[in-house]
């Protein structure tokens, strides 16, 4: 039933209507259309587009075109040896390829394509004016993608099936292949997506549709290239190892999916939302995910050597992270003071998941400081139970001090320079992130050409120069030679590495100084009351959310409530100088009923 | 008692419609170093409809923009129903519906899919759906044309089609950007009529044209913006009295004439009060200065003096020529 027949059938009388329609057909169309009440909009009329689409039609039929040529030419040249030989796998290897096209190539760009082309054609600003939210909006793109895929998928099922029967492959692989190729195809379908949010510009949106399908090329020439290994001989099932390398494959595939999804999401939010504490909670899980499965070879293979390899890990990690979370704007607009924490003990633990770039830095920080204390605490447990691992000691214990220590210059550096730059060109995140990259690779290879410059013959000696080295220095640090290196190129003193060690110590306090600076405005920011009018419009709307609201400060209720008495306020004898908030106006700064010229404007500047 | 409690309650009027429905206050907006928009302010009450004049490029469709959430001020805030358009984005929306000088159609839709999925986007369901579609193509005179694809559709129609898609949630305030640029002059009148009808259901309406003729029957009041600036804000006739109040009142006269139009002519050329008089055929213009007394009085003595005046009209200063006096066509 489309929906001008639903319309009709409502323009008739309720008691012609309650009437139940004789066809099960018809039956199945209504629950599906009552089904649809409660499906994502952008779910239904995509399914309606793609059912009109001549492109989705071809495609459709190109897949099972193949897949028939596939059968046929396979049936052809096994024959008369494919009624007693095995040749399911062969056989599956050829359908794998046929369906790893359009789920590895075409639908992420597909999906890149659908909120790149919402902004070509000017649906998109439509779209955003809607009540629905900007993750619905990127679900519903996720999700229609991922119906395409399914459709795709179930062209080819009776193909599968048939390798089955043919024998030489289980059911277990065959489950493998087909799940991990369908989990690869959302992932790389969310990362189109958060491309397709990248840019308003024309030219720029051509340029990323060029590397879009470069990258997808790429990648998905990797998956299917891995997948085909993993096809070619049977893997290891009985390997406890294998179960957890899948473990981790799947559970980072599905994060990897959420932060996409929801990255896309935020930079298509309105800019005075809140766009970064739902994206700073995955991020944590992520980086406790990646200490969680390091720990396994750790505490399954009792390899406490392995421990050195977590902080490093999580550098990478939070370096990545970091180097976009530094490029925000510093200022928070009204809406997101709004939704800072009440009490003084929820500013100190949930601050730092608020948006802006100091507080951001601290997250990030405070992260990496974490995963190194747990790899140190972890390595101290590992060595009760096996003393061979005491070898490490001096290494893990290094690799746990010189991490959080990089992690605070380097961000630290990334992002005064970032807030200074981000004045004279406002690109925001992306510019801390290319200034990231550039300032890493200036680090490490400057001291390089430096020490190359005073002798070729100093050019590959490790000394105290190489501090900002990241790369070098971990290698000497787990070659266990990094207390060894010479202070300077060629003077034979040892004892390098403590001064590598103080001279990074040094470094990160003062960009920690710096940076506690430079971010206290965040820090000290005051939580803003909405105003009244926004309050009773919220307790209208939603009475149970307006109830729990209240209590979202997990810590306000170890905090005694200020109480002010009529006496209090008397005692203060500046209160009458403070501006009041909440008096009524839309945004709390003054009464709405006040003549224009004696009202403040609601925002410093949203722009910057 | 508690801080919260202390805080002043809203001002009863906002949900008794007596505050404003639309309200620009102290509106900029930059782009690099351009003002697109330079301290706007206006007011916009329940059920009435706002015309909004300026050149291109004057500023219209940006703060209009802000308005609708699709963009931030640089300083300033503007309200919808007394929700901050910059902080309460997600209120403003329930609110508002936009209809910008874009069409934005989406490919192998038809006219009921497009709306039916604009409804879900604005969490209608079930009955109220269907409701509001039904609703919707009736108003717009779509319903004959539910199943047609949009492709097919003309411009008359397609424009019909974008504004049930805003005011497919009826919402409370509607705000049309140039809604009848391109439209012959049938689908001209009846996007007028609509208007009206919209906001004789209580909708506040902020609409940009430059069709000027057409804004001035239709708005209640009218803000004429340039170079960012808004120069002007009030009914027509306000504006036009403003500017009057400041020069000497001029209206042109146009007298049809039985006969003798050149001595008509010489007659009025010798009075004082009189300037630049022409006649074309048995039609003599002349511009006169003073009030509506002083116009009947030239009657009355052109009639002693032997005229045979067929007709006599006396035109004040129409929108356009208000809106030339105010502007200065710069542009920026």
């Amino acid at each position: 039933m489309s929906a001008a027949d639903a319309m009709s059938a409502e323009a008739v009388p309720q008691s012609e209507t309650v009437q139940l329609p004789h066809s099960w057909l018809d039956r199945i169309t209504i629950w599906g259309e009552r089904g649809s009440e409660y499906l994502n909009p952008i779910l239904v009329k995509e399914g309606r587009q793609a059912l009109k689409s001549r492109h989705f039609v071809v495609t459709f039929m190109l897949v099972l075109f193949c897949a028939w040529i596939w059968t046929l030419l396979g049936v052809a040249s096994n024959s008369p040896g494919i009624y007693y030989l095995p040749a399911g796998r062969g056989f599956l290897i050829g359908y794998y390829l046929v369906l790893a096209i359009p789920a590895l190539v075409v639908v992420p760009f597909m999906a890149f394509r659908s909120l790149a082309g919402e902004r070509e054609d000017g649906t998109f600003e439509l779209l955003s004016i809607t009540t629905m939210s900007s993750r619905q909006i990127v679900y519903g793109k996720l999700g229609s993608a991922v119906i395409q895929t399914l459709v795709y998928f179930c062209a080819i099922a009776p193909c599968i099936a048939f390798t089955y029967l043919l024998s030489g492959i289980d059911i277990l692989t065959i489950g493998l292949t087909i799940g991990l190729l369908f989990l690869a195809s959302i992932l790389f379908s969310s990362g189109g997506l958060l491309v397709g949010t990248a840019s308003r510009s024309k030219l720029v949106m051509v340029l990323l549709s060029v590397l879009t399908v470069i990258a997808l090329l790429i990648g998905g020439g990797i998956v299917t290239f891995w997948q085909l290994i993993m096809l070619s001989e049977q893997p290891p099932y009985d390997d406890v190892g294998f179960w957890a390398a899948m473990g981790a494959l799947v559970s980072f595939s599905i994060a990897g999916i959420v932060l996409l999804v929801n990255a896309a999401a935020a930079s298509i939010t309105f800019a005075s939302e809140n766009r970064s504490t739902r994206l700073r909670a995955i991020m944590l899980v992520i980086g406790a995910m990646i200490i969680g499965w390091w720990c396994f070879p750790a505490i399954n293979y009792q390899q406490a050597g392995v421990v050195q390899v977590i902080p490093i890990f999580c550098l990478c990690y939070w370096g990545l992270m970091g180097s976009f979370i530094v490029g925000e704007r510093g200022a928070l607009s009204p809406r997101v003071r709004r939704s800072l924490p009440r009490s003084t003990m929820g500013r100190v633990f949930l601050a730092w998941f608020c948006p802006g770039s100091g507080a951001g830095y601290f997250f990030v920080v405070a992260n990496v400081i974490g995963a190194s204390i747990f790899a140190a605490v972890l390595y101290g447990a590992a060595d009760i139970f096996d003393p061979d691992t005491s070898a490490f000691a001096e290494e893990t214990l290094t690799v746990c001090i010189v991490t959080p220590l990089y992690a605070i210059s380097y961000l630290g550096f990334v992002r005064l320079f970032a807030q200074g730059l981000n004045r004279l060109l406002p690109l925001g995140i992306l510019l801390s992130f290319f200034l990231g990259i550039v300032v890493l690779v200036v680090g490490s290879i400057v001291p390089w050409a430096l020490q190359a410059l005073l002798g070729p013959s100093y050019a590959y000696e490790y000394s105290a120069l190489q501090a900002s080295n990241p790369f070098w220095t971990y290698y000497r640090i787990i070659d266990g030679e990094f207390y060894d290196a010479s202070i300077l190129p060629g003077d034979g003193l040892s004892g390098g590495g403590f001064v590598v060690l103080l001279a990074l110590f040094c470094f990160s306090v003062l960009m920690a100084l710096l940076n506690v600076l430079t971010s206290l405005d965040e820090i000290l920011a005051e939580r803003e009351e909405a105003p009244v009018r926004v309050e009773q419009d919220e307790k209208e709307l939603h009475p149970k959310r307006y109830a729990s609201a209240a209590t979202a400060d997990p810590f306000a209720h170890l905090e005694r409530p200020r109480n002010v008495s009529a006496g209090d306020a008397e005692a203060d004898p500046f209160s009458h100088l403070e501006k009041r908030n909440g008096n009524g106006s839309a945004d709390g700064s003054g009464p709405a009923d006040a003549p224009i010229e004696s009202r403040p404007s609601a925002i410093e500047d949203p722009a910057g | 008692m508690a801080i919260a409690e202390q805080r002043p309650q809203a001002p009863s009027g906002y949900h008794q419609g007596q505050s404003p429905m639309i309200e620009l206050r102290r509106l900029y907006r930059a782009f690099g170093p351009t003002w697109a928009v330079n301290d706007v302010s206006f007011e916009v009450p329940k059920g009435a409809v706002f015309g909004y004049i300026g050149p291109n490029g004057a500023g219209k469709t940006t703060s209009m923009r802000i308005l609708s959430t699709l963009d931030l001020p640089t300083f300033g805030d503007a309200y919808v129903d007394g929700f901050s358009s910059v902080n309460d984005p997600d209120r403003v929306r329930r609110r508002l519906g936009y209809m910008p000088d874009s069409f934005g159609t989406y490919h192998d839709v038809n006219c009921v899919e497009y709306l039916d999925f604009f409804a879900r986007s604005y969490g209608l369901i079930g009955r109220d759906r269907h409701r509001a579609l039904r609703r919707t193509m009736e108003f717009t005179g779509l319903d004959v044309l539910a199943e047609k694809p949009i492709s097919g559709l003309s411009k008359g129609m397609k424009q019909r089609l974008c504004l049930g898609r805003s005011m497919i949630h009826d919402p409370a305030v509607l705000i049309m950007d140039e809604p009848a640029a391109g439209l012959d002059p049938r689908a001209r009148i009846e996007l007028r009529e609509m208007i009206g009808r919209l906001a004789g259901d209580g909708k506040s309406i902020l609409v940009s044209s430059h069709i000027l003729t057409e804004l001035a029957e239709m708005s209640d009041r009218i803000g004429i913006i340039e170079r960012g600036r808004l120069l002007a804000t009030g009914s027509v006739d306000d504006i036009r009295r403003r500017l009057t109040a400041k020069e000497k009142h001029v209206a042109t006269v146009q007298v049809r004439l039985m006969s003798n139009p050149e001595a008509c002519m010489e007659w009025l050329k010798a009075r004082p009060d009189v300037e630049n008089v022409r006649y074309s055929g048995t039609l003599v213009f002349y511009s006169h200065a003073g009030d509506r007394s002083d116009e009947a009085r030239t009657l009355r003595e052109l009639v002693v003096a032997g005229f045979e005046v067929a007709e006599f009209v006396s035109r004040e200063s129409s929108l356009e020529d208000v809106f030339l006096k105010v502007t200065r066509g710069a542009v920026q």
